[in-house]
């Protein structure tokens, strides 16, 4: 109970607050030359180490996000732009942009550029239940050295995107390796170009992505990684509807090649559920599976699991005002085998700019 | 075991399908009408995140829209407000330039 205390405190003290609708949020700072500075700090209290019981658990304090952002648009007679990541140089883009016609736009971008794969926003994939710097499966940023092109078509009521790509990929130093998608890059002097595309349809509130991506791993195997994304985000005007948001998906890695019976795959997938009643008041639940190292037919092959063969629910109460953000979440990690003592309580206070 | 299998499959697309036809509305955000006027537009504006996605999210939100339903007016964004944070006739188009026509937004 001593524990929960400063978090009562704290909520109490954000009913008090003044509506947020009325005090407004920061705007990021304004730069000369159409420059931008834009930025998210944060800080995390996490009970963990536990199953189930959280006195069985010990105290971490974590810092996530530590990023600041400067983006330059090059004006209405300038079709560059670029966006940096400055603290980490987890990402840097150089774009250009240009609109044929009221209702095509065709745009290039080249650096360290996040892969279009997935759904938008790309710093946070779900697949497997997880998001952001929980993601279990794709890098927490993933952001490679590359070029990719975009074109995106208003036709009535539907707008359709494509991203294709082509940015530094992944490999394996051994033929019989399990890929670690998150960690298992080529060298910068060993390059291994990965291909892909990203198929997008948005209908009102609906969005659609197909995802697909192509690298040559070494040993004569291959990945194609592919994932299906759904969206459903607040529709307008219709009780309840309008605060909820839905997303869905699935993301399959599948290794193949090096000899018969070798080929194998992991599965990630995800539901996101969040509503959002008042402006500074966000609950949202997710959960999702994720399986690794799978022989080919299987759903979950049981005779290949272990720890990181898991399913997860994690739920989510979010407070914001002005910049500042409060969140309370508690996660259950349940794994398939060999079951570990990371079931998780998390209080995060973060800060937007 | 084939066909029952394949109309399960038909059936779920149906499903999808159906609220897509149902809520066909553009995909992008509809901003909301908040003052009577002369010549009340005929469509609300339409803003579409596919083709601002040069920019990342930060650059947007929360600061200039924070993430709920809102409306504001041309002399909100003449002070630099909402759409009038870019679209200042120097790094966008000026929603009153003349050259802009109202079908531009108002679609």
């Amino acid at each position: 109970m001593r524990t929960l205390s400063p978090l009562i405190g704290l909520l109490c003290l954000l009913f008090v607050l003044p509506d947020p609708a009325v005090a407004g949020h920061p705007k990021g700072l304004k730069l000369p030359m159409g420059m931008q500075l834009n930025g998210r700090f944060d800080v995390l209290y996490e009970r963990t180490g536990y199953s189930d019981d959280p006195s069985d658990g010990v105290n971490a304090i974590r810092n996530d996000h530590h990023f600041i952002f400067l983006s330059r648009n090059g004006g209405k007679k300038d079709p560059m732009s670029f966006t940096v990541e400055l603290v980490d140089l987890s990402f840097y883009e150089i774009g250009a942009s240009w609109r044929p016609t009221d209702r095509w736009r065709l745009s290039a971008r080249t650096g360290k550029i996040l892969v279009p794969f997935g759904a938008e926003p790309l710093f946070h994939h779900d697949y497997g239940g997880l998001s952001g710097f929980d993601q279990p499966t794709l890098p927490t940023v993933w952001a490679r050295h590359g070029l990719a092109g975009q074109f995106s078509v208003r036709l009535g009521p539907m707008r359709i995107s494509n991203d294709i790509y082509a940015v530094h990929g992944h490999t394996l130093k051994e033929a019989d390796q399990v890929l670690d998608l998150k960690t298992d890059f080529s060298r910068p002097e060993d390059a291994r170009i990965a291909l892909g595309d990203r198929l997008g349809l948005g209908w009102g509130p609906l969005s659609l992505w197909y995802s697909v991506y192509f690298n040559k791993l070494g040993h004569d195997r291959t990945l194609l990684l592919q994932a299906l994304d759904l969206k459903f985000w607040r529709y307008p005007d219709v009780p309840f509807l309008e605060d909820l948001s839905v997303s869905v998906g699935a993301m399959r890695a599948d290794v193949s090649g090096g000899g018969k019976g070798k080929d194998y795959y992991h599965l990630a997938t995800y539901l996101t559920v969040r509503y959002a009643p008042l402006d500074w008041l966000t609950v949202q639940y997710r959960s999702g599976l994720t399986t690794v190292n799978n022989r080919r037919g299987f759903i979950v092959d049981d005779t290949r699991l272990d720890e990181k063969d898991r399913s997860t629910h994690n739920v989510g109460v979010i407070f914001g005002w002005k910049g500042l953000t409060l969140g309370l979440y508690t996660f259950f990690n349940l794994e398939k085998n060999n079951e570990q003592d990371n079931d998780l309580l998390r209080v995060s206070l973060a800060y937007d700019f | 075991m084939m066909k029952r299998s394949l109309s399960g499959w038909v059936l779920l697309l149906a499903v999808a399908l159906v609220p897509m036809a149902v809520f066909a509305i553009p995909e992008s955000v509809r901003i909301p009408v908040v003052e009577d006027h002369d010549g009340e537009p005929e469509h609300p504006a339409l803003f579409d995140h596919w083709t601002h996605d040069q920019y990342r999210c930060y650059a947007c939100h929360p600061g200039i829209f924070p993430q709920r339903k809102l409306g504001f007016t041309h002399d909100d964004m003449d002070k630099g407000l909402y759409c009038g944070a870019c679209h200042d006739g120097i790094n966008a188009f000026h929603p009153d330039d003349d050259e802009v026509e109202c079908e531009h937004c108002h679609r």
